[in-house]
């Protein structure tokens, strides 16, 4: 489905009249990484670029990227719109996506392939440019899935049933087609039917984001007392560490002190005056070796 | 046969065997009554299930500072538990 060129000159414009931030946060939405620091122009090239390439894009394969992937968007979704939830998925087991969706992601995830590649060789690229962090992560949560499946148990994993795209936003008839279709009493009472439904449904809506609202205080608030409770735990271990420093330093220092007190064992006096010794001791009387003993 | 005794020696090893088996038992107590209260009900089951997501969820880079500080209290503990060997010990 090709866009309207005016849509296209309009976000132009509009590019070029954001400020800095505002290209910055645009562009990673995308899917582009951009530094801020690296200066308006190559910004704007950068997000020029991405535009260009979302124009050579196939809609239908960016499609596939979003089926594959199990985002929620719906089928009348524009390029735009796909290629910002594209740019979150970091899945990297390309089991289920087709080949022109293989290439779209290669494409949007700045890989430089051809349509004419073949698939092993795009995946082989796709997998190369991941970063080492990425895979890492990846590795992590893994391990930490395994574990947590052991423990809590697989929940919904064989019930993941087909895709299915987000419902289209119906479209809404005036008074004037409801008439002409159901008749002046028909057609007023849909339209009063559909005003009470639409302010019924704004009304949950609201009910629930209060109570959206709601939970997410709840949750900051435990997330603070869990920060909290850490923080003191640490402290309680550091202060117990340092108390055990203490102490080794003190047992350390008795038993330098019981060593140096101990008294020096008698030296063995040398070879030579031990001879001698005997010999005297041969020669000497007994009565002198007597006293000795006694 | 007469043992020479060692009144320091003997009350730092009564001290390490009591201080570890009150740890253990205090922390091995505790786990028992938290995990025995997530498995009471199955509200208290959920509950478990979230406080280990609230768990998972911490970011440990915010106590770096603390974590380092740990590390090196510990370092320094084992050199001076390995220099009781190196005087008399």
């Amino acid at each position: 489905m090709a866009e309207h060129p005016r849509q296209n000159t309009t976000r132009a414009v509009a590019v070029s009249e954001l400020p800095d931030d505002g290209l910055v946060s645009y562009g990673r939405e995308l899917g582009l990484s951009l530094d801020p620091k690296v200066g308006r122009g190559e910004l704007l090239r950068r997000v020029r670029e991405r535009q260009e390439l979302l124009l050579e894009l196939d809609r239908e394969a960016m499609l596939d990227v979003a089926v594959w992937a199990r985002v929620p968007v719906r089928k009348s979704a524009n390029k735009e719109e796909l290629a910002r939830r594209i740019a979150g998925v970091r899945k990297m087991d390309f089991r289920g996506l087709s080949d022109r969706g293989l290439y779209v992601l290669a494409r949007l995830r700045g890989v430089p392939v051809r349509s004419t590649d073949p698939r092993p060789l795009i995946e082989a690229r796709l997998r190369d440019a991941e970063p080492v962090w990425d895979r890492l992560r990846r590795a992590r949560r893994k391990a930490v899935g395994q574990v947590l499946g052991k423990v809590v148990g697989d929940i919904g994993d064989a019930d993941e049933g087909s895709y299915r795209f987000l419902p289209e936003s119906p479209a809404v008839g005036t008074l004037r087609d409801h008439i002409a279709e159901q008749g002046v009493v028909g057609g007023i009472a849909h339209r009063l039917r559909s005003v009470a439904d639409d302010y019924v449904r704004e009304k949950l809506d609201e009910i629930e984001n209060r109570i959206d609202h709601k939970l997410d205080e709840i949750d900051a608030r435990l997330a603070e007392w869990r920060d909290k409770e850490i923080a003191n735990r640490l402290r309680i271990l550091k202060i117990t560490l340092v108390v055990s420093v203490i102490v080794a330093l003190l047992s350390l220092g008795y038993n330098m002190m019981t060593h140096w007190a101990e008294p020096a064992a008698p030296e063995p006096p040398p070879a030579g005056q031990v001879e001698q010794g005997q010999e005297a001791a041969h020669a000497a009387p007994p009565c002198s070796l007597q006293g000795r003993l006694v | 046969m007469v043992v020479e005794m060692d009144l320091f020696v003997l009350y730092r090893w009564l001290l390490a065997i009591v201080c570890m088996v009150y740890a253990a038992v205090v922390t091995w107590r505790s786990l028992a009554s938290w995990l025995g209260y997530f498995r009471e009900s199955r509200r208290t089951a959920v509950l478990g299930r979230y406080t280990l997501v609230l768990l998972l969820r911490t970011r440990w880079r915010r106590f770096v500072g603390e974590l380092a500080q740990i590390v090196a209290l510990l370092a320094v503990l084992v050199l001076l538990l390995f220099a009781h060997r190196g005087v008399g010990g």
